[in-house]
């Protein structure tokens, strides 16, 4: 197949594409192989994605060396790697029917859910042998989240849990409360009595493994509910520290807005209603947030400002601002982006006929994110960072008493017996997922990926001409997982080019591409050397991630062995003049001298890695 | 720029090998992006989107609790055992009480179907996992008939 034209001849793509693929009513779909250029740091030597749809998965490198499938937002991977990592992006477009492109995204999907999966169960076992020898050596403690939002004293009834207690009451009795302790009670037992209990045993290799729901776990849950039942019962006030609250000017709480709140409450008040039945074992964290947030609205209705949950994990990454300066990155554009969703996110609330768990715990990590860059920013306080979504996992200690009913070395041995568990589970995985550059990395697994995802249902494992057959039916050629060089992310796009079923191609140039080609003086001589350089650039601040360097030398083909000379000369000064500061800095300058020094030698040979990377950089516009 | 020329294809084996030829996970500079979240597009997640009301952010968990519980199936795993995971699922798109969601019967009921689980396991799954508000079995049920 040759090689399809790019984006400047997409309705010549298209009508390619309609002989192509099987012609129903349907839109035309699309499998994205995604090319990632290099650039110093991660993935310098590349990196490949299948982008399906909204979502984008791609084998990443794992401490301790293992090889583990991604998944990301697609609008949130073109962002960092085209905007904050700089890198060019090329989308090549396969088309698809609507039924391969279904099963590649449930086949990356399951897999990437049964790994989690698979890595929980090890995390898991580590929790247990750690409470373990806690017991083992005295006493233990766990962290319960949801807990941590209620003072430890209790507080005043409040009439909002007074009236959840009455409901609960009027649905199941008066005694349902000491009848679930009673529950909660016995199941702490059973997991302190976790020594007697056998170990899971493994799942066969690739399938989906036992929960693992040992005695950490269980006592989490145990103490959950506990904790939750004397909340409902005795009543209890939210930690100043633990909420935030958004002055009326940031969030105003009129009319529509307090009856989409109050709407919010009692959703979540018979919410907990039910949950007063739930089989579920880990429901005492599910009351214990739902209280408190039932705490937080009933602030917000009473009052005039909104009142949410911190909901900020405990091992959020934090940032000083110093740090943040001298990543190149400033705070004020972040806040702006931010504030700028509120509104936004406001009207969707007030909206919408029915309002999900989801929605509200969207508005309280908005709020969360809001007020922290602003606190920051008006105080200089460091900065709480945490990626994903935030749910509220406040944690409060609860401790356990000593274990009475096991002997010391009865303990010791369980805890022998989860080490050599742990071990041989970690051995399996790290074989199924060891990463190896040449033989097993992104490239090649997304290959084996692929191939496992376009065979029909019980051909795994089929003979070669059967799986060779799949994949040309479904994307209009074969490729072999890890053959010869394809292994390199440039050589795997080449060749999905011109063997896959490609109608379209799509380049994303990198932010800093994109912003000089946004310039209004672009293309005069005085913008291209003003921007050529870390010094004069309006388009790149020195960022202390990156290695020292002078020159961009990714657009600059013809005099780059001669700017690539330059860095080398500048990143080996720079690397001297970190040599003494050593004692002060750690060998941060000197290393970043060192690793500029690196970087530059391959353009002495024509040949671009480093491009600079971002702090902070705005979003582009959304993907086709 | 992508000459196949043998130095050229020896620079790159020393780079790539002089470093992970991966993506790193959590690379650092991802830190920004995580202060902000994906907050551009937190309001177009939670708005209704499709014919039947449902939001992207929706849809996603829904696929997401579909695919869980087709893997857990088809790998012989009882109900029981998929409650903790299920969890960890429900939390990464913001719900704590997916008891509470209907979304999440649904897709359950999706996933069933996908692992090819006869109609008796709606009944099965139901049972173990239908909470307390009762309509948990007609849910799994829409979902497996839709699936």
């Amino acid at each position: 197949m040759g090689r399809p034209r790019r984006r400047a001849v997409g309705a010549v793509a298209a009508l390619s594409l309609a002989a192509a693929v099987p012609v129903s009513a349907e839109p035309p779909r699309f499998a994205d192989f995604v090319y990632v250029d290099a650039n110093e740091g991660s993935a310098s030597g590349g990196h490949v994605a299948l982008r399906l749809g909204d979502r984008t998965y791609h084998f990443g490198y794992h401490e301790p060396g293992v090889l583990r499938l991604d998944r990301d937002e697609s609008d949130r991977f073109a962002h960092v790697y085209s905007a904050l990592e700089n890198r060019n992006l090329e989308m090549l477009r396969i088309a698809v029917s609507a039924e391969t492109f279904d099963r590649l995204r449930s086949s990356f999907n399951e897999r990437y859910l049964t790994e989690e999966q698979e890595f929980r169960v090890v995390d898991g076992l580590l929790r247990d042998r750690a409470l373990l020898e806690d017991w083992r050596d005295g006493a233990a403690t766990v962290a319960v989240p949801g807990a941590g939002y209620f003072e430890p004293s209790g507080g005043s009834p409040g009439s909002v849990l007074e009236r959840l207690r009455a409901r609960v009451a009027r649905r199941y009795g008066r005694d349902v409360v000491a009848q679930r302790r009673a529950v909660a009670r016995r199941e702490l037992s059973a997991a302190r009595d976790v020594v007697s209990t056998p170990v899971p045993p493994l799942a066969a290799a690739g399938r989906h493994p036992p929960a693992g729901y040992g005695a950490h776990d269980r006592a989490v849950d145990a103490a959950a509910l506990l904790m939750a039942l004397s909340v409902l019962e005795d009543g209890a006030s939210l930690r100043g520290e633990a909420v935030v609250e958004l002055a009326a000017d940031d969030f105003a709480l009129d009319a529509p807005v307090r009856g989409a709140l109050a709407r919010v409450a009692e959703q979540i008040e018979d919410d907990l209603v039910d949950s007063m039945a739930s089989r579920r074992p880990d429901v005492g964290i599910v009351l214990l947030v739902g209280m408190a947030r039932l705490l937080a609205l009933g602030a917000t209705l009473e009052g005039d400002r909104l009142v949410v949950l911190d909901v900020f994990p405990p091992d959020a990454v934090v940032l000083s601002v110093d740090e943040i300066r001298a990543r190149g990155g400033r705070l004020e554009p972040l806040a702006e982006d931010l504030r700028d969703e509120l509104p936004r996110l406001r009207e969707v609330l007030v909206r919408k006929a029915v309002l999900r768990e989801a929605d509200y715990a969207a508005l309280e990590a908005l709020v969360n994110r809001h007020a922290e860059i602003e606190r920051s920013r008006a105080e200089g306080m460091p900065l709480r960072v945490a990626p994903g979504r935030l749910v509220p996992s406040r944690v409060a200690p609860y401790p356990l008493n000593p274990l009475t009913n096991a002997s010391h070395e009865a303990l010791d041995a369980r805890v022998h017996e989860l080490e050599s568990r742990e071990r041989a589970l970690r051995e399996r995985l790290d074989r199924a997922h060891h990463y190896n550059l040449l033989g097993h990395n992104c490239v090649s697994e997304l290959f084996a990926q692929i191939e496992r995802a376009v065979l029909p249902p019980r051909t795994v494992g089929g003979d070669p001409a059967e799986v060779e057959r799949a994949s040309i039916d479904s994307l209009g050629g074969y490729i072999e997982p890890g053959r010869g060089l394809d292994f390199i992310p440039f050589r795997a796009a080449d060749r999905v080019r011109v063997t896959y079923r490609v109608a379209d191609q799509v380049r994303l140039p990198s932010h800093r591409r994109r912003a000089r080609t946004a310039m209004e003086d672009h293309g005069t001589l005085e913008a291209r050397l003003r921007e050529s350089n870390v010094i004069t650039s309006t388009v790149y601040a020195p960022n202390l991630e990156d290695s020292a360097f002078l020159f961009f030398t990714d657009d600059a083909i013809a005099a780059r062995p001669l700017l690539g000379a330059a860095n080398l000369m500048y990143a080996l000064g720079a690397a001297v003049v970190g040599l003494p500061q050593v004692p002060l800095d750690g060998g941060r300058a000197l290393a970043s001298g060192l690793r500029g020094a690196f970087w530059s030698l391959p353009e002495l040979a024509f040949w671009n890695v480093r491009k600079g990377s971002y702090f902070y950089a705005p979003r582009a516009a959304s993907l086709p | 720029m992508r000459s196949n020329s043998t130095v050229t294809l020896a620079v790159l084996l020393l780079l790539g090998l002089a470093s992970a030829g991966c993506s790193i996970s959590a690379s650092s500079a991802s830190i920004s992006d995580s202060i902000a979240g994906s907050s551009k597009s937190v309001s177009d997640s939670i708005s209704s989107s499709s014919p039947d009301g449902s939001s992207k952010s929706e849809q996603a968990y829904r696929e997401d609790v579909r695919d869980f519980t087709a893997a857990a199936a088809r790998s012989g795993r009882p109900p029981a055992d998929v409650q903790s995971g299920l969890s960890r699922v429900a939390e990464r798109h913001g719900v704590t009480n997916w008891e509470a969601d209907a979304a999440t019967f649904v897709g359950i009921g999706e996933g069933l179907r996908r692992a090819d689980q006869k109609p008796i396991a709606v009944r099965r799954w139901a049972d173990e996992l239908g909470g307390a508000s009762g309509s948990a079995e007609s849910l799994i049920r829409q979902g497996y008939d839709a699936g």
